[in-house]
């Protein structure tokens, strides 16, 4: 266990000092691009203007007191102000993460809540087994985002109330609170739909081989002998036992997740993080990229973190009861 | 000697096939079809007919060209970031196995510090800092695909490491090279090339992520690119362009993808099953 605690700690701090370094070193300069008009370069900036840039921003000390001053401010809960958006990098990404988290969320338990229906709908049939198996490993080797653009063109494209793009209508006032979240969700229907054929798969996976496990067991043939209908086998038994390595599967797919929604975002132009990661890099913009790297990161370690931790929670029952 | 079974497995000879023909259009359409990938062969988004199979994009450059570049470009960036993650995961994983101790406990720990961190945001910015080229992203995307193999190789050689017929040949005189060669290569080799072919595919994806995204090199013309194009081309959703622009790079990508994961998967099963 402190094995996990020491790795979580230098993991982060690995990619807490990778994700200083590296935009430093990008070639390109941001002043450049926030001084011109859609992101072209002009060469009107003076020298003296550039070197009050960047005094303002702290960019001309040396690199060990930038070092410093990021992890103090950074505490302080200061991530500085993003370059191209021209307002606080936690600001920023206060608006976009909620609908990040959106998708995320929705995807992961639609996807945990189908998974596991398929697998027991396995269970009971085995020709439907076979089908649902041959499909699942066909989609999981399937990356999102060519979903997503399939489902943009041959439904978004065709179907009038679905919508190409965004999160909400813009400029669209709404009646009541119902009427809002109809609109959310009418426009995160697609997104989330191509996520969830994706990460089905892995839940299903999961799912199905711990519950053919749990079958094997001699307290199952017991509960069989006790005569016990098939169906409090299925859900006081196999479902109860057999869950675990499903919800720590839960948390391990947060990563593979969350790189599937930033791809999903730039299909759909959905403003998450994915798309303000993408356009950060477009823009030069350091500081609001090392925030959405940092706070990603962060998202994804304690994920598996928890995922762990649950791991060891198991063994330590599972040592008692024997 | 005996053949290895999965040379008689039906699936992976199909696959194989498949794989095979897909080759030998794209390479058709890379040596003889005499539309340039590069250069405007005729008119802005012209429909698919005999002088241009799949039409052209806005630029009025064949898409057929274009496929046949982006396939070899694909399995390129895949086959180069294989080799290198076989190598370095082969090697790592290898040293961790067999020398126990601190070399094992540090090279575990780099291993489970590359798994740890989320594969898709560091490599856009990594593919940021390098700059957008094909040498680039071939390297991020070795960089990142190493780790499960040495993680299984690891557990490999550990399980072979103590059985007796090792310790014979240590007690014997085997030195590090020939106790590798002759007694433990036979088993590690078969895993980590499956682990290698599968990272082929891996690659084909992140390369066409990284594309799609506008971090690839704009200049080589790559499945992912080309679905960039398409996709942020003004008023491609109120014309029929995307039907052979769009779909073309798409189905093949997919195709690719799906071929090569299923070979590693089945010849993974036949081993498992030997």
């Amino acid at each position: 266990m402190l094995k996990k605690i020491i790795l979580f700690i230098c993991t982060f701090m690995v990619i807490y000092t990778f994700n200083f370094f590296i935009p430093r070193l990008m070639p390109g300069d941001p002043f450049s691009y926030t001084s011109s008009v859609s992101g072209e370069d002009i060469d009107g900036i003076s020298e003296a203007d550039l070197e009050t840039m960047k005094a303002y921003y702290g960019l001309d000390r040396p690199i060990g007191a930038q070092f410093i001053n990021t992890i103090s401010s950074n505490l302080n809960g200061d991530f500085g102000q993003s370059i191209h958006y021209k307002k606080s990098v936690i600001e920023v990404i206060g608006e976009r993460l909620p609908w990040t988290l959106v998708i995320m969320i929705s995807t992961l338990v639609s996807s945990l809540l189908l998974g596991v229906s398929l697998a027991l709908v396995g269970l009971r049939r085995k020709k439907m087994d076979g089908l649902i198996y041959t499909t699942a490993t066909l989609l999981s080797e399937i990356p999102a985002f060519l979903i997503g653009i399939l489902l943009l063109f041959l439904v978004a494209a065709q179907v009038k109330f679905i919508p190409l793009s965004g999160n909400v209508t813009p400029f669209k006032s709404f009646a009541s609170w119902p009427a809002y979240w109809f609109d959310v969700f009418i426009h995160a229907l697609l997104p989330i739909t191509a996520m969830v054929i994706i990460t089905t798969p892995i839940f299903y996976f999961t799912a199905r081989g711990s519950f053919l496990n749990v079958l094997k067991k001699t307290y199952v043939l017991n509960a069989k002998g006790k005569g016990l209908s098939e169906k409090q086998i299925r859900y006081k038994y196999i479902v109860l036992n057999g869950i675990f390595p499903v919800i720590t599967r839960f948390f391990l797919s947060v990563g593979a997740c969350l790189g599937g929604t930033i791809l999903i975002e730039n299909v759909f132009a959905y403003p998450g993080l994915g798309k303000i990661l993408q356009e950060g890099v477009m823009y030069r913009d350091y500081v609001l990229i090392q925030g959405v790297f940092l706070i990603s990161s962060l998202m994804v370690l304690t994920a598996s973190f928890i995922a762990d931790l649950i791991n060891e929670g198991l063994k330590k029952t599972r040592g008692i009861n024997q | 000697m005996k053949k290895p079974a999965f040379l008689f497995n039906q699936r992976i000879t199909v696959l194989v096939a498949v794989l095979v023909i897909l080759f030998i259009i794209f390479a058709y359409g890379s040596l003889i079809y005499p539309h340039s990938w590069f250069q405007p062969s005729g008119g802005s988004l012209e429909p698919p007919s005999v002088t241009h199979v799949l039409g052209t994009d806005d630029l009025g450059i064949d898409i057929f060209a274009q496929l046949s570049r982006g396939f070899f470009t694909s399995i390129l960036i895949g086959l180069m970031a294989a080799a290198i993650a076989f190598m370095l995961g082969g090697v790592l994983g290898g040293l961790a196995g067999y020398f126990k101790g601190w070399v094992d406990e540090s090279i575990s720990f780099v291993i489970n510090l590359f798994l740890a961190i989320p594969q898709l945001p560091i490599m856009i910015v990594m593919g940021a800092f390098f700059g957008p080229s094909i040498v680039n992203v071939v390297l991020i995307v070795a960089l990142f695909s190493w780790a499960p193999i040495a993680k299984i190789v690891r557990a490999k050689m550990v399980e072979r490491i103590d059985s007796n017929y090792i310790r014979l040949a240590k007690s014997y005189g085997g030195g590090f090279f020939y106790i590798v060669k002759t007694h433990l290569l036979p088993d590690i080799l078969p895993v980590l090339s499956v682990n290698a072919i599968a990272v082929i595919g891996k690659a084909i994806v992140q390369e066409a992520s990284l594309a799609f995204l506008g971090l690839s090199d704009p200049l080589s013309k790559s499945w992912g690119l080309m679905m960039n194009k398409a996709i942020n081309f003004k008023g491609i959703y109120f014309m029929d362009a995307w039907i052979w622009w769009l779909l073309p790079p798409l189905f093949c990508l997919m195709g690719t993808i799906l071929c090569i994961r299923l070979i590693s998967r089945e010849i993974e099963n036949q081993l498992i099953n030997d």
